[in-house]
Formats: C-alpha cells, sequence, structure tokens
C-alpha cells in the first residue's frame, strides 16, 4: 500500500512545533495511518445490520479506540439485564484483535494476540463471577472483520445458549 | 464452528452488495474479485460487478497483482467520510475538545517512550538488542501512536471545514 504514496494529511499552518508525531516520510511503512480508524468503522456499521445489536458506536467518541456495543441478548432467548460487545483491532501483521461479550457475573471473548495460556495466537477466554479466566485454542473461518462480526456473533449465541 | 451458521445469519441481514463492499472496505491489503468473491458468499461475476461499482463510486481503486485487478478502499473517500461524520455529529467544541484529548495521548506515547515518532518505535522495534516481547509492545505502541494522529488530523479537518460541510441542521447540544 504503501508505494502508492503518502496519504493525505491535513493541513498545518502552526509550522514548527507539531505535536501529533508525523514523520519525516508522512507515512508508516506498515499501510495508512488510517487502517484501524477505517476498520472499526467497518466494524461500526457491520454490528448496525446485526438483529441483536441496539446499537454501536465508537468509544471513547474522542479516540475512537475501539466499537462498543449494546446487545439485546433476550431476542436470542438469552436473559441479561445489560450486555455488551466490546471490540477493538489493531492493523498489524499479522492483525490483533479482541471481540469481548460482558453481562454482569460473566464475560467471554475472541482474541487474537499472544497469549501466555495458550499455544497459537487465536483463543477464546472466559470467566464467571470474577473469578480467572479459562482460554482455549481456536480456529477462525474469517479473514476481515467485517466476516469476523458474524462468526463471532454466531459463537457467541451458541456460548450463551449453553448458559441458559 | 460450520462457516455456513453465521453466514446464512449475514446473508438474512446484508445484500450480495452490502457485503462485497463491507469485506472490499475492510481488506488489509488490496484483494483480487476471487478473494472478495469467496469472503463475500457470493458468485465472482457478481463481486466483480459490485466493485467496479464501488471504484465508479469512488469507495474503492484498482491496482494490479500478478495480472489479476486487485481492489482496496480509496483513502481519500475514507477520510472524507470520516471528517462528514464528525461535522454531522459533533459541534465545533466537542470537536475541539476531542483533539485535546487526542493530543494528551500522543503526549502519553511521547513521554513514556522518549520518543518523537510511530516510526522511531518500529525502527527500535527491529533493533537486534529488543526481545521478542518488547518488540510486539513497540510495534502496538508505534499502531496506537499512528491511530491517534490519523484521528487528529480528522478532528482537525472537521474543525477547520465546519462551516463549509456543515449542513445546516442544529447542532447537538
Amino acid at each position: 500500500m504503501a508505494e502508492d504514496g503518502p496519504p493525505e494529511r491535513p493541513l498545518r499552518t502552526d509550522g514548527e512545533g507539531d505535536d501529533d508525531g508525523f514523520d519525516d516520510e508522512g507515512f508508516d511503512s506498515e499501510g495508512f495511518d488510517g487502517d484501524r480508524h477505517r476498520i472499526l468503522r467497518e466494524v461500526v456499521r457491520e454490528l448496525g445490520r446485526h438483529p441483536v445489536v441496539v446499537d454501536a458506536r465508537g468509544h471513547p467518541p474522542s479516540t475512537f479506540t475501539a466499537v462498543r456495543a449494546t446487545l439485546a441478548p433476550e431476542r436470542w432467548g438469552h436473559d441479561a439485564s445489560e450486555a455488551t460487545l466490546r471490540v477493538t483491532w489493531r492493523p498489524l501483521d499479522p492483525p490483533e484483535f479482541a471481540f469481548h461479550f460482558s453481562e454482569p457475573g460473566f464475560d467471554c471473548g475472541w482474541h487474537r494476540e499472544p497469549n501466555p495460556h495458550v499455544d497459537g495466537e487465536i483463543h477464546y477466554q472466559e470467566r464467571a463471577d470474577g473469578g480467572d479466566y479459562s482460554y482455549e485454542s481456536v480456529d477462525l473461518d474469517g479473514d476481515t472483520a467485517v466476516e469476523l462480526v458474524w462468526e463471532v456473533t454466531e459463537r457467541l449465541r451458541e456460548r450463551l445458549d449453553r448458559r441458559r | 464452528m460450520d462457516r455456513e451458521a453465521w453466514t446464512e445469519t449475514w446473508a438474512e441481514n446484508a445484500t450480495a452488495f452490502d457485503r462485497v463492499r463491507g469485506v472490499a472496505m475492510s481488506v488489509d491489503e488490496p484483494r483480487p474479485a476471487t478473494w472478495v468473491a469467496d469472503r463475500s458468499v457470493v458468485a465472482e461475476s457478481t463481486a466483480r460487478a459490485h466493485l467496479e461499482r464501488l471504484v465508479d463510486l469512488g469507495a474503492l481503486r484498482t491496482g494490479s497483482s500478478g495480472g489479476a485487478t486487485t481492489y482496496e478502499p480509496d483513502p481519500a473517500y475514507v477520510r472524507f467520510r470520516e471528517v462528514r461524520r464528525l461535522v454531522d455529529d459533533h459541534d465545533p467544541d466537542e470537536l475541539t475538545a476531542f483533539a485535546a484529548e487526542v493530543k494528551d495521548e500522543i503526549a502519553a506515547l511521547r513521554e513514556t517512550h522518549d520518543a518523537d515518532s510511530p516510526a522511531e518505535l518500529r525502527r527500535r522495534a527491529t533493533s537486534a538488542e529488543t526481545s521478542a516481547d518488547e518488540a510486539r509492545d513497540l510495534r502496538r505502541a508505534a499502531s496506537d501512536w499512528t491511530h491517534y494522529r490519523y484521528r487528529l488530523s480528522l478532528l482537525d479537518d472537521a474543525v477547520a471545514r465546519y462551516d463549509e460541510y456543515h449542513t445546516g441542521s442544529p447542532a447537538p447540544a
């Protein structure tokens, strides 16, 4: 991607003393600066189509480092007073991500990042009632964040089904 | 898990065009129509037609690899889409406050790592004296920094162009 040239940059009129850390090269070696932003935006959009999602938005609204969705798992027949899905994504090589569900007394998630508890980078983790996490290596079919929205929510539905 | 278990729910809630668009807009590198078709659960001819439409709309741009046409999001389109959203969802005071928060995050990274840019962190990550764990942390910090400065550039643009882009609907309180 980088061979195509630098991405658009804001017109800066304040001369010296920028504190935003633009490099001399103007762009990074690992793709465009906006990759994480773009991918998280697609996650917001995709979650917005999902029947179990009530609301999805960038969080926090200032830095947009994650997506936070409010879920209505009762639409799956699962009672929960408050249920959220938090999604993070770092466009590294390979990407690191987390799709993490929380409800009172239980949380679980599908993560791709090295973890000392399991072999392989993709794993599922869960804990109940504030106990320790248990970990399990898993394979995911989806490559893109958009596919993973649907794959992970289906896995979540199955997991919550067994908790009912 | 059976792939059909989740692609079925996806297909019930997103049209073929929406699926192609979503996959194409979230790729991590330029991809050919066959790749997009496999992941969007559509025929290759369908994917190609939708991808070409997205190129016409300015959302994607084309390249070539090994004789095949590849598609990737157009950075100018992606950028304007975000600035438009910021202007629609926030007033200039909120945008200015957001920019200040993002600058604080950048300043914290600069101080924590005693570095001037994400590129410097990535250079350190490749140094022979850096352990694998340290290298990973440095790449993560560089990725965060890169994200923050992109976010800051969007916020700066939204503030600078607010009057020009604002559509006239009342700004949220």
